[in-house]
């Protein structure tokens, strides 16, 4: 069985995965980007960008694009914002994998060879794995193939510097125990939004909205480029239409990816949806079929119900502990169900607005905050049912906090949210972290391919906890929810920044 | 059935149910319609007030503006699930069913509105007399020229806006209302040419606008795209019937990966 290993523990900065993953792609970089099995093709499969392709030097002014029909079949098909998310994804490892192991043994390298993963979340890994981080080999010589040089990391002010900052990311949606959710204002569900037959993109499911989209912002960073735009440019892997450009980028999704089958192992709740729309594909709602090409170049068609037979996929990985503690928290798939009574399904459940904002709210800077008006009748009936138990069998009572209609041209800002309750009466205020957001794929969502003004992305982050502790509560103001958002790095004036709506909405019976 | 698919489901069952009561009532009084008849009727073959005077007096306007108000919740309700999901899920639960009525209002609004050029083009198409063939060779070389068009592609893009709407108070009405007003202005945009089809079928008319319904239903589905003059048809559709009729031909795909 092939095993995915932890890319901190194989031995060394340079221990001989990395080695032959670093010689690889060298040799896949060499290739014309119209072949099917070079590197940059792989990349233009995620996302592709002519500007940002070209001034980044991935693509000569003159150099051809793939085949018209080539183009149509295998590029730009990357499915975020939808259920499809982690097994289009897992396709995409798969076929890279089988690329880069065909090319290792081309070079004479070992039958073996496995992509390694990046756990940021245990201690200690939170740093870029040394050998991608060096612009020279081990042997000193200068074109490591590893190394990017638009890999800015979280501060703009140490540029190159590149590791996840760990207040700025949480593995909350281990704790979410639908895979798919509402597309309303309530939980979207670890895997993501059905989305039918609507366009999806917009609203990124729970896994996808925290920590990978972060992980994408804060590994690439920005630039400005004072001559090129008035606007900072992304990292490669801060946005979609450059992201398979980095080697780090395929070490991530593999986490991801570890991610999805630690969450079906951790509770027996944790299944892969059973509807055939998602089992099927996109294809099954008359869009692109999930397909890669293979080392010989021929076309490998994908399914998310072969995606979810992870027993079928041929690789496993290394450790299944999300952030990598001894895996005592981890209970076996075919362990007897915890005690706790099973959750009601939210098919059905009521999703309702609390409160939202009046206006944008601009983001500039290390932030913005504003208050959230709050509609008294339905505060009292959330603080109600918080207060009384969950009948069995009845869902509990939730309430989210949504950024709606993100906007802006700052595909690395990643924005930690917190909620404010102000003190009444000379009573102290409080604040809670809430989680963050992290804008990856927001130029795209701003600016359509329809080239008109786009509605932009949607967050929902869960406040229950904060909500509970001061529903009841005489000496804070519960009229207004105070929300406040900080800057992992400064926002630029000229990122345009803003959130459309801030609303609060509840989730229950 | 997921989450979200419910959701949906609570826009487009009584939306489904409202289009089907307009298609229902359009068909029960087919005979008696003057609209299409209004434009397509003989009175204007030769050109005079005094037959203006008659034909108005003959057709009522109220009941001309009623039917084309009908005609247009049949076609467009399919289309609106989007839209009105928005609405309501951007609502406060106590003012849902206002906001969905201030939505409607200022849609149907601007769609009454629209009736008023289209129903000049029509009789403006009439007084110029022309044989059924030249006829049918000018509203149709209009609509594929308007369909290819980038203006008609930006219309269509701009049917899927789900824009941030206030909640509370008479800023929350005003954006139910401006919302709708504007989404219609963009669906008149996309739909008008298309809905001169019905227009110039004298017979099997009911027929011709279910048909042109389903056309416009499968345009939505298709991404939207940067507005070119270019050669487009509803290619999302096309791909869901190839798909379905290639499931039922050959064995479902379940095979493992292959090493
Ligand atoms: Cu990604």
């Amino acid at each position: 069985m092939l095993v995915r290993k932890n890319v901190w523990e194989l031995g060394g900065d340079w221990a001989d995965p990395i080695l032959w993953y670093a010689r690889a792609v060298g040799a896949l970089k060499s290739k014309p980007l119209a072949d099917r099995t070079s590197w940059r093709f792989w990349a233009g499969m995620h996302g592709y960008d002519q500007g940002l392709w070209e001034f980044y030097g991935y693509k000569a002014a003159h150099e051809k694009l793939p085949a018209k029909a080539d183009f149509d079949e295998f590029w730009q098909q990357c499915q975020h914002g939808s259920w499809y998310f982690l097994p289009w994804h897992r396709g995409y490892l798969i076929g890279f994998e089988k690329l880069i192991r065909a090319t290792v043994v081309s070079l004479k390298g070992p039958a073996d060879w496995t992509l390694p993963y990046w756990n940021y979340f245990k201690t200690g890994q939170n740093g870029l794995p040394p050998a991608f981080g060096s612009p020279d080999w081990p042997d000193g010589k200068g074109n490591n193939p590893l190394f990017v040089e638009q890999r800015w990391g979280p501060d703009p002010s140490k540029p190159g510097k590149v590791f996840v900052p760990l207040k700025a990311v949480n593995l909350d949606a281990m704790g979410v125990h639908e895979f798919t959710g509402v597309a309303s204002g309530g939980d979207r569900g670890f895997g993501g939004i059905d989305t039918g037959f609507e366009h999806s993109g917009t609203k990124h499911g729970d896994i996808e909205s925290q920590p990978h989209d972060q992980v994408h912002g804060l590994v690439g960073g920005e630039k400005m480029f004072p001559k090129a735009s008035p606007r900072p440019l992304p990292g490669l892997m801060s946005t979609p239409v450059t992201a398979g450009l980095d080697p780090i980028f395929w070490l991530h999704h593999a986490n991801i990816d570890r991610l999805w089958q630690s969450w079906r192992l951790s509770d027996h709740r944790n299944t892969d949806p059973e509807e055939s729309s998602w089992k099927k594909g996109p294809a099954s709602h008359g869009k692109h079929q999930f397909v890669v090409p293979l080392p010989d170049g021929s076309p490998w068609v994908y399914t998310p119900q072969q995606m979810s037979d992870f027993a079928g996929v041929g690789y496993t990985y290394s450790d299944f502990s999300p952030a990598g503690a001894r895996p005592a928290a981890v209970a076996s798939a075919a362990a007897a169900p915890s005690g706790a009574a099973t959750m009601t399904k939210s098919t059905g459940a009521a999703v309702e607005v609390v409160g939202a904002s009046a206006k944008a709210l601009a983001v500039a800077g290390s932030g913005a905050q504003t208050s959230v008006p709050v509609d008294a009748r339905m505060h009292a009936k959330v603080a109600g049912k918080m207060a009384t138990a969950v009948a069995p069998g009845a869902r509990e009572e939730r309430v989210f906090l949504n950024l709606e209609n993100v906007r802006g041209y700052s595909d690395a800002t990643v924005l930690q949210v917190y909620v404010h309750f102000a003190g009444k009466d000379g009573a102290p205020s409080a604040e809670r972290q809430v989680g963050s957001i992290g804008l990856f794929g927001i130029t795209k969502a701003t600016e359509t391919d329809a080239g008109h003004k786009g509605d932009g992305l949607s967050y929902v982050l869960n406040i229950t906890k904060p909500y509970q502790e001061f529903a009841g509560s005489a000496n804070v103001d519960l009229a207004n929810i105070g929300v406040r958002l900080e800057a992992v790095a400064p926002v630029q004036q000229s990122a345009e920044v803003s959130v459309g709506r801030i609303s609060v909405v509840r989730q229950g019976d | 059935m997921t989450p979200a698919a419910y959701e949906r489901l609570q826009i487009r069952i009584p939306l489904a149910i409202a289009a089907a009561g307009a298609w229902v009532a359009m068909a029960a009084m087919s005979h008696e319609r003057k609209l299409v008849a209004f434009c397509s009727s003989d009175v204007w073959t030769a050109l005079s007030l005094d037959r203006f005077a008659l034909a108005i007096t003959f057709y009522s306007p109220a009941s001309l503006a009623g039917e084309w108000m009908l005609m247009v919740a049949a076609m467009m309700m399919p289309t609106l699930a989007g839209a009105m999901g928005h609405v309501r899920a951007r609502s406060l639960p106590h003012r849902r069913k206002r906001s969905l009525a201030l939505f409607i209002i200022g849609y149907g609004a601007t769609w009454g509105a629209c009736s008023i050029p289209i129903v000049f083009a029509m009789l403006a198409l009439q007084l110029l007399q022309l044989s059924p063939v030249a006829t049918i060779a000018l509203v149709g070389s209009l609509i594929l020229i308007w369909q290819f068009s980038p203006a008609k592609q930006a219309c269509l893009n701009r049917c899927h806006d789900q824009p941030p709407l206030a909640a509370h108070g008479i800023a929350a009405d005003l954006a139910a209302l401006g919302y709708g007003v504007t989404q219609a202005i963009w669906c008149c945009g996309t739909c008008w040419a298309l809905m001169l089809v019905p227009f110039t079928a004298q017979d099997g008319h009911l027929l011709a606008m279910a048909a042109t319904s389903a056309y416009l239903i499968a345009e939505r589905l298709d991404q939207p795209r940067r507005p070119a003059w270019e050669i487009r048809w509803p290619s999302t559709v096309a791909r869901l019937l190839w798909f379905r009729l290639s499931v039922w031909r050959r064995p479902e795909n379940t095979g493992r990966v292959a090493a």
